[in-house]
């Protein structure tokens, strides 16, 4: 299995956005105070994630996780909010 | 009361960057039904320029981030651009804050009761949509607010909301038949539909935005006539004096700094380098904060 670290900062402040919710592969995890979640997925794959928070830009791209070992992302929301 | 708008369009903060782009778009409406627009945006979108303005006019219009009992202006750590507390200075006006979030939950009816004709906002956040891969949702939003500003102009503020819901309705009923297919479809869906369910028109729903009333003239002859008015009216000149006396202001603050600052360290420099006398340097000294203090003070 390879490990998926996904950090989730707001794009201004570079603050970490806690309980903000990330679908993979079907699977919804929210973020800790941290503004981490980590998925164990199987390698050799591509996989669509999906960030969403309400008060933010949606966050969608295909990252390929193609070996067993940790992977890390940093995903920066841009406020959608007046 | 003059047929004017003002509209004030802050840009630093996101997504501001977005609002003032339609505000952009917003402005060559106002001006194609022959309302004369004053327009602020950016650090000019402040309390201090609104209200030197806002007398004159009888459309206000807010695109930028905002609270439950104000609108921020750009400066959205202070927030202070107008507060339940200004309430009254709308008195027969109508006030329009889109995109503005929650403005119409305590502002809103405090302006109303204050006097406004009418107030359009959202109890609510109102969301910006993006340009993203599969579909520019930033053009959809556009398109819709237009359809709205459009209505504010021509129609009722009541039959400007519903032409705002029926718009949104619209682009809503698209992202519901592609949420498998567009990958951000669902968070536009929900976007849309938060600024749709939750925009409203307090006070008189058959207020109307009236129009100057004046014959079409060229475009060129239209700018040169309005820049003769605007130039020679009293209360242009009296604000044109106040310009004039702030920033003489500022260059007497910026004087006495160089003369109790910069001064002293030049001649100092200038006597060590063998470049003048001790003497010359105690006349400049003693001359130029002199000069500092002719500059006029408020």
């Amino acid at each position: 299995m390879a490990r998926l670290n996904i950090k989730v900062i707001d794009s201004y402040s570079k603050a970490p956005l806690p309980y903000v919710h990330i679908e993979v592969d079907g699977r919804v995890l929210t973020t800790g105070l941290d503004g981490v979640a980590t998925f164990d997925l199987p390698a050799g794959a591509s996989y669509i994630i999906k960030v969403r928070q309400a008060a933010y830009r949606p966050w969608t791209r295909t990252i390929q996780i193609p070996q067993e070992t940790t992977y890390e992302q940093l995903v920066e929301l841009e406020k959608a909010i007046y | 009361m003059a047929e004017e708008s003002l509209l004030l369009s802050p840009f630093i903060f996101p997504p501001t960057q977005l609002s003032y782009q339609l505000m952009n778009q917003v402005e060559s409406l106002l001006k194609s039904v022959n309302l004369r627009v004053v327009r602020f945006s950016g650090p000019l979108a402040s309390k201090e320029t609104a209200f030197i303005h806002l007398p004159e006019h009888n459309l206000f219009i807010y695109a930028g981030h905002a609270k439950k009992d104000r609108l921020c202006g750009e400066n959205v750590f202070l927030c202070d651009l107008v507060t339940v507390a200004d309430a009254s200075i709308f008195q027969g006006q109508i006030v329009v804050a889109n995109p503005a979030c929650e403005s119409a939950r305590e502002l809103g009816p405090k302006i109303v009761d204050a006097g406004a004709k009418a107030f359009l906002g959202s109890v609510e956040n109102m969301y910006a949509h993006f340009n993203e891969s599969e579909r520019n949702y930033q053009d959809d939003w556009f398109d819709y607010t237009l359809t709205f500003y459009r209505s504010v102009l021509t129609k009722t503020m009541g039959e400007a909301v519903e032409d705002w819901k029926n718009a949104i309705t619209h682009y809503m009923d698209l992202y519901k038949a592609h949420l498998d297919d567009w990958p951000n479809a669902d968070w536009n869906y929900f976007a849309a539909k938060m600024n749709r369910d939750n925009f409203v028109v307090l006070g008189d729903k058959q207020a109307v935005v009236q129009g100057q009333g004046i014959e079409p003239t060229t475009l060129r002859e239209r700018g040169l006539l309005e820049g003769l008015a605007y130039l020679l009216n009293p209360e242009t000149l009296r604000k044109q004096w106040n310009y004039a006396f702030r920033s003489l202001f500022s260059f007497g603050a910026l004087t006495a700094t160089v003369a109790t600052v910069a001064v002293p360290v030049a001649t100092a420099y200038a006597i060590e380098r063998g470049w003048m006398t001790k003497e010359h340097a105690d006349i400049a000294r003693a001359v130029i904060p002199g000069v500092a203090t002719l500059a006029p003070t408020p």
